[in-house]
């Protein structure tokens, strides 16, 4: 695949590139030799995810009352942690764009909105099996349980708004707004466990080693999904970047 | 007409430790087959960027070569 440094060829002022502020890191993604900038972060992330795979199987001790169904947790609290992350950055990205009316902000925010999608459904679909092995029940009404779904369904939301409007800002306008109404149940689902009173577990003890496991899979989780996050972000710029130079050619 | 009621889940020791292990197979399963998708969906999108800057860039170069031709013949 040619890169866009090519396409673009020395200039940096051109029609249809006025892309926005973005993190250094990510301007010069594209300017970056193939192995320097691309494998190093996936081979690191890689290992992070290796790493936290072998401590959740063989680090951490088999629970004694709920055996290796326990486990989940590992994978549950990470997917958890990257869903409420992920819609944080949706809602804080929704902000500056609103802020500064730059749409490289708006390619932020939808990277990371489908991410917190993904993310908020595997800890949907992860909880309903530890709670299943837990409480005998595969879902209850319970206040973190329905936050979490309310915010899943505020995340589906937000990509099917998205994609019914055609014009970029009007689009990143209705989003912006949608993720900053979105965002006021993130505190919600932190807190829900303490503010009401439910099953959910609230901080339950833990040994060291599933401590250092959890902590390590939360360490993947979040440099996969980061990892993820920066590739879409990446498309959606090229994406734009190639829809205005099409329209250019097209005279 | 009465059916045999169901043996209960926690029949034996050894079927229990196999249903806890099942679930926790499961769960990993969904997340990495989510993931798998994901990241499918992505590489895909990749290959149709691809097409794109290479079909724009193939367009380019005929407009280049188109404009160039007459003050060539001129």
């Amino acid at each position: 695949m040619p890169r866009t440094a090519d396409l673009l060829g020395p200039s940096k002022e051109r029609p249809g590139d006025n892309l926005g502020t973005v993190p250094i890191f990510a301007q010069r993604k594209w300017d970056c030799p193939p192995l320097g900038c691309r494998i190093i972060p996936d081979v690191l992330t890689g290992s992070l995810v290796a790493a936290g795979l072998l401590a959740i199987s063989l680090l951490a001790p088999t629970e004694k009352t709920m055996g290796d169904a326990q486990r989940i947790l590992y994978v549950h609290v990470a997917a958890a942690w990257c869903g409420l992350a992920g819609f944080l950055i949706v809602a804080a990205s929704g902000l500056l764009y609103l802020l500064r009316r730059d749409l490289g902000w708006d390619h932020w925010a939808q990277a990371a909105a489908e991410i917190a999608w993904l993310s908020c459904g595997l800890t949907l679909v992860t909880g309903s099996l530890w709670a299943h092995a837990a409480w005998n029940t595969w879902w209850t009404w319970e206040p973190r349980l329905a936050a979490t779904a309310i915010l899943w369904a505020v995340s589906s939301g937000y990509l099917i708004v998205r994609s019914g409007v055609e014009d970029p800002h009007r689009r990143a306008r209705a989003g912006a707004v949608l993720a900053l109404v979105g965002a006021a149940d993130i505190p919600l689902v932190i807190m829900a466990t303490r503010w009401f009173r439910g099953i959910h577990p609230v901080s339950p003890q833990m040994e060291p080693a599933m401590r250092v496991a959890l902590l390590l899979s939360i360490v993947a989780f979040s440099a996969f999904f980061g990892l993820l996050l920066v590739r879409r972000r990446g498309q959606l710029r090229l994406e734009r970047l190639l829809g205005a130079m099409e329209r250019e050619a097209d005279g | 007409m009465s059916f045999p009621r169901r043996q209960p889940r926690t029949a034996s020791p050894a079927w229990q430790e196999r249903h806890k292990m099942g679930t926790f197979v499961a769960a990993y399963a969904a997340v990495w087959l989510a993931v798998v998708l994901y990241v499918a969906r992505l590489g895909a999108q990749q290959r149709q960027l691809a097409r794109s800057v290479e079909g724009l860039q193939l367009r380019l170069e005929q407009r280049d070569a188109e404009q160039r031709s007459p003050s060539v013949a001129a």
